[in-house]
């Protein structure tokens, strides 16, 4: 009893684990699924974030180094001027016959501007005959057949005047030294004619590019040809050149390279040709105060609206679920069907509990009327089993089947009928335990005139019965199975005719009754054995309830008797076999004798 | 003809079920009956049944002895188990043979008729014929004079009989049967009891009660042994032993 209370308790407390641990589970899932979605839109944010303030970085350095170029160009274009207004120059244009007087002339006036400013390269002066006047720092490859075809001079003379960009004058002129150059390009107009004379050529070194393409923080920029040849600054960024690239436009590339990333701005002018590179990396995480704030004031409050969820699960429902388990267990360990009695309040829990009371008690009352129909069935069958017991449709049968055959001349099928019916009869004896020596006797004496008629006359029966006992009580049944034994276990397996005696008398106020057959006799041992109440055979070997009656009815008389120093047995091997019982005398109780 | 043999310690029981059926209907013979499990393996090379009825409760052998021993002799041989309620529940639990049928007593003729229409059926599909002997002459003479020796070795062994001599030497048993009585001169079982007869007159010398020599000399039931003797001897046990007295 104590250990399957241990084991139910112990059953519980594996189920109390279960329930908490499967919550458990459910909220750590919770809180890792949140966990993972914070941190991922932290990143995004993050990202988003970072890629802003990239961009804004990159256009700011791309507007600042596109606003000094504009500048400086703006300058340079300004300086054309000059030099086209230049005394000197425009002589040259206007003169008629042009000698080398007048080219120096014109050098040296040119040559005043050109010390203006250091990146300023060279100056060509081509008037529309052919000649020119030039001054440069260096050596130059002129290709004089391109500035003669149309479609070099076409977009010069079609801005009227107006300043054109070109990088080393369209492809027309090289310095040797390699330095790459940025040519205004203007047609020159007389004053007074307003004619065409001839074309300004003002080659500008990319050096003047080198101030400008100067960017701070955590940006690079590099200022490329629209070859996308690397002009100034951090050359690798040429790389991320994009050819035919809208003008006038920042496009913003986000690049991972390495594990690294990067923002690349690009920037192509309309009129200058040049584009500028710009690439950004910002490496620290920047947010704004408001954003931390936000975000972990959210996580504060979700790790504290699981923590008051899970809170409540365990004290309003978990608990109580528990509460109400271990009472219907103990219920159940206590063998009765009870009602439980727990203080719950009047929520579902509440229900639950009034439900399984309400249950119980239709149970109960089910169990009540169950048991009164048991018991009113079985006082029925033991109605019906009296009347099976009192057998009169077997005696009115027999008397029937008795007439005819009397009435068909059969006398000994009729007095074998008649034995029938009064073995029977007294066998049965209205269910007593108790009958007189007399009746046991005529018992006898109906079963083996039955068992004559099965076996032919294997057998002779002889009584010797004194007077004074016929009427006094022995237990019901007790001399009919030795009897019995006589034949089957005695006279039988002689295969002899055999006699079978029985003697009665009273002596020192006990019954003697001894039963004798004159069969296979029995030996020591089987005596032993059948007072001792072994087993005749091993089990299982032949099981045939041979002994049993022997056995079983010996027993009785014990049990009746009070006493193990009843019955005795005396036998010689193939001779004979007597047994003996001895029981008090009683005075017949009852008047009665007959059915 | 369908030979039936009917195997009950009961004379009534016997002569109603002979009564009860039209065996001829059935093309049936009741070719043999027998008072004990003892007999019946004794007189069962000679009746040849095709069907038998077996009571469980007899002495010496009861009816689940004889049907063990039977179903391995006689593996076509179909048994009807015919038993007293007593012992019915016992029978059905304690035996695993392959038997046709178990019935109960009293008999009902319906039932019986029934069951035997099946058993019927049966044989006739089987289509059994008297099986013929392929004449396998195997140096007859010596081994009928090995089984005889066999048999004066084994007398005493109360489920010896033809077949299982027969299967002992690895013969059929039809085959054994005629060699024997051609090289003996007497059937095999003829043989056998008067083995054991001889015996047991060399036992009444002795004093020894009836069912004691019975039992030596492998005839446990004694009603039949008694039969044999008389058969023998011409006259009965008892009779004899007081003869030898009063020759003393």
């Amino acid at each position: 009893m104590k250990k399957r209370a241990k084991s139910s308790r112990m059953f519980l407390t594996i189920r109390k684990n279960s329930l908490t641990t499967g919550m458990w589970f459910v909220l750590f899932s919770a809180f890792l699924i949140f966990s993972i979605v914070f941190v991922l839109s932290l990143l995004a944010v993050v990202r988003e974030t970072r890629n802003n303030n990239e961009m804004r970085e990159s256009e700011t350095v791309i507007n600042s180094v596109a606003g000094n170029i504009h500048a400086n160009i703006d300058n340079y274009k300004d300086l054309s001027r000059l030099i086209m207004l230049n005394k000197q120059v425009t002589t040259f244009l206007r003169a008629d016959t042009v000698d080398s007087g007048i080219i120096n002339d014109t050098k040296y006036g040119i040559m005043d501007v050109l010390n203006v400013s250091v990146n300023l390269d060279s100056v060509f002066i081509i008037r529309n005959d052919g000649f020119y006047a030039s001054t440069g720092r260096g050596e130059y490859d002129i290709s004089f057949i391109m500035m003669d075809s149309e479609e070099w001079l076409t977009p010069i003379t079609e801005k009227r005047g107006g300043a054109i960009l070109l990088t080393n004058a369209g492809g027309a002129i090289h310095r040797k030294s390699g330095i790459q150059l940025i040519t205004i390009a203007r047609a020159i107009y007389d004053i007074y004619t307003q004619k065409q004379t001839g074309i300004l050529l003002m080659n500008i070194s990319t050096k003047m590019l080198d101030r400008v393409a100067i960017a701070g923080g955590n940006s690079s920029v590099c200022i490329a040809d629209p070859n996308g040849l690397a002009l100034a600054g951090d050359k690798s960024l040429a790389d991320y050149f994009l050819p035919n690239q809208p003008t006038e436009q920042i496009i913003n590339r986000e690049i991972q390279e390495n594990g690294k990333h990067r923002m690349i701005s690009t920037y192509t002018f309309d009129n200058i040709p040049l584009t500028i590179i710009c690439s950004t990396s910002s490496n620290s995480f920047q947010l704004s105060k408001t954003t931390i704030l936000v975000l972990a004031s959210m996580f504060i409050v979700f790790a504290f609206a699981m923590f008051a969820s899970s809170y409540f699960v365990v004290t309003k429902i978990n608990k109580p679920l528990f509460e109400l388990a271990s009472a219907m267990e103990k219920t159940k360990e206590s063998g009765w069907i009870e009602e439980i009695n727990m203080d719950i309040p009047e929520n579902e829990i509440g229900t639950l509990v009034n439900s399984y009371n309400s249950m119980i008690q239709y149970m109960n009352d089910l169990f009540l009327r169950l048991i009164d129909k048991e018991k009113s069935i079985q006082r029925a069958e033991m109605r019906v089993l009296h009347e099976q017991i009192k057998p009169h449709f077997l005696y009115n049968s027999l008397g029937t089947i008795s007439y005819m055959a009397y009435d068909a001349g059969a006398t000994n099928v009729y007095n074998a009928l008649e034995t029938l019916g009064n073995f029977y009869r007294n066998f049965l004896s209205k269910g007593d335990r108790e009958i007189t020596v007399k009746r046991e006797i005529t018992i006898i004496k109906d079963y083996l005139s039955l068992q004559k008629l099965r076996y032919g006359d294997i057998l002779t029966d002889e009584y010797d019965i004194a007077p004074e006992i016929l009427d006094l009580n022995v237990p019901k049944l007790m001399l009919q199975p030795l009897v019995e034994n006589c034949i089957y276990h005695g006279i039988r397996p002689k295969g002899e005719e055999g006699i079978i005696k029985i003697t009665g008398k009273l002596k020192d106020n006990d019954i003697i009754l001894s039963v004798y057959d004159s069969g296979v006799g029995m030996s020591e041992e089987e005596i032993n054995r059948v007072l001792s109440g072994e087993r005749a055979v091993p089990e299982g070997e032949n099981p045939l309830p041979s002994g049993f009656g022997l056995r079983g009815t010996i027993d009785r008389i014990r049990y009746y008797c009070g006493s193990d120093d009843v019955v005795q047995i005396n036998s010689v091997e193939g001779e004979y076999t007597e047994i003996t019982i001895r029981i008090p005398a009683k005075a017949k109780e009852n008047g009665e004798d007959d059915v | 003809m369908y030979r039936v043999m009917i195997i009950d310690d009961e004379q009534s029981a016997r002569n109603l079920l002979k009564i009860s059926v039209n065996w001829k209907d059935l093309s049936m013979e009741i070719a043999g009956e027998a008072a004990s499990g003892i007999e019946a393996i004794n007189i069962i090379d000679e009746v040849r049944p095709h069907i038998a009825f077996v009571d469980i409760s007899m002495p010496f052998m009861n009816g689940i002895e004889f049907t063990k021993i039977a179903t391995e002799r006689y593996p076509d041989l179909m048994i009807i188990i015919l038993t007293a309620f007593d012992d019915f529940e016992y029978a059905r639990q304690c035996i695993r043979l392959p038997v046709f049928d178990y019935m109960l007593k009293p008999i009902v003729r319906e039932d019986i008729l029934e069951n035997l229409k099946k058993v019927k059926a049966i044989l006739d599909s089987k289509n059994i014929s008297e099986e013929a002997d392929s004449s396998e002459d195997v140096d007859g003479e010596s081994s009928i004079e090995q089984i005889k020796k066999y048999i004066n070795d084994h007398y005493d062994d109360s489920s010896l009989n033809l077949t299982s001599v027969a299967q002992e030497f690895c013969f059929s048993s039809s085959y054994l049967s005629r060699k024997f009585k051609q090289e003996a001169g007497v059937n095999f079982i003829e043989y056998l009891t008067s083995c054991r007869m001889k015996k047991a007159m060399e036992i009444a010398t002795t004093g020894q009660k009836m069912f004691n020599a019975a039992q030596a000399v492998g005839i446990p039931d004694p009603n039949y042994f008694g039969k044999c003797f008389k058969k023998h001897t011409g006259k009965s046990y008892s009779e004899y032993q007081a003869e030898l007295k009063s020759g003393d």
